[in-house]
């Protein structure tokens, strides 16, 4: 069942303030986080933050279509098997 | 030679000798663009061709086989298919294939080598970088500035910067409600 729009997106407490700290301190800082419930809002926009997967912290670079969805969506937490050597291609940032 | 995985036959496909292939390339209909693909061992070479898709398949026809039983014996293993790096097209500047950059120096702004890229994931959240240090744990870091850049193509390297904290180990927050009661706990002891 859905959420109530009532009670608006869970958020945990502590995200808000830890992301208004990095925001504050202008440091290119990846917050490390464990909540995987938090819902990606709009003020995360723009951060960095280290997702926990259960082993270790994936890097999860906020951008406003995340908006909504859950931080945990963004870190799969079972092992992932690429098909070794698929025919990806990255661009350089 | 390296190869690089392309694709896989799943199926046979009716009864001209038709099969099914899964493609794992980014647009899923360059498979056909490769006139000759080949097994893992390099024995066996397919010259395949697209005629069309099924249900997130491919339908690809291939030289020399012409009927179901053909087909069938063809899938029997499901043999994945494989093309040399030389096959794949050149790219333009900036985008590099993921294979290409793997075993890249990461260097710091000093040019101290810290670690080497051994992947290149995307989870849906930009491309994030694998990192293996001299010594110790594997991380991550994500591919865009001021954490990842400056590829240097012909020195293998690219320039990396570690967030402050970003390798610590630390211990998730107390939850809530837990840390609150026993701090109630906590005062009614001291209370007695």
């Amino acid at each position: 069942m859905a959420r109530s729009v009532w009670k608006g997106p869970f958020v945990d407490g502590y995200m808000l303030k830890k992301a208004d700290k990095a925001r504050a301190s202008g440091r290119h800082e990846i917050i490390k986080t464990w909540s995987r419930r938090t819902t990606i809002l709009p003020q995360f926009v723009g951060l960095t933050f280290g997702v926990y997967n259960g082993h270790k912290f994936l890097p999860v670079s906020v951008t406003e279509h995340m908006i909504g969805h859950k931080f945990g969506e963004f870190a799969p937490t079972r092992i992932f098997v690429a098909h070794g050597g698929t025919e990806k291609k990255t661009e350089e940032k | 030679m390296k190869l690089i995985l392309v694709g896989q036959f799943i199926a046979a496909h009716g009864i001209k000798g038709e099969v099914k292939v899964k493609s794992f390339t980014e647009d899923p209909l360059a498979l056909g663009d490769y006139k000759i693909v080949q097994d893992e061992s390099g024995s066996n070479k397919y010259n395949l061709k697209i005629i069309g898709e099924n249900k997130g398949a491919l339908i690809a026809k291939v030289r020399g086989i012409a009927d179901r039983n053909a087909a069938e014996a063809l899938v029997r293993t499901k043999p994945k298919l494989y093309v040399t790096r030389d096959q794949l097209p050149e790219l333009k500047n900036g985008r590099y294939y993921v294979e290409d950059l793997k075993g890249f120096s990461a260097v710091s702004d000093k040019g101290k080598m810290i670690a080497t890229l051994t992947d290149i994931h995307n989870f849906g959240a930009g491309d994030i970088l694998v990192l293996q240090p001299i010594e110790g744990k594997e991380f991550m870091l994500p591919f865009k500035e001021p954490y990842a850049g400056d590829l240097n193509i012909k020195k293998r390297s690219i320039r990396i910067m570690i967030p402050h904290g970003w390798l610590a180990d630390e211990k998730p927050p107390k939850p809530e409600k837990e840390a609150a009661e026993k701090s109630n706990k906590k005062k009614t002891k001291a209370e007695k």
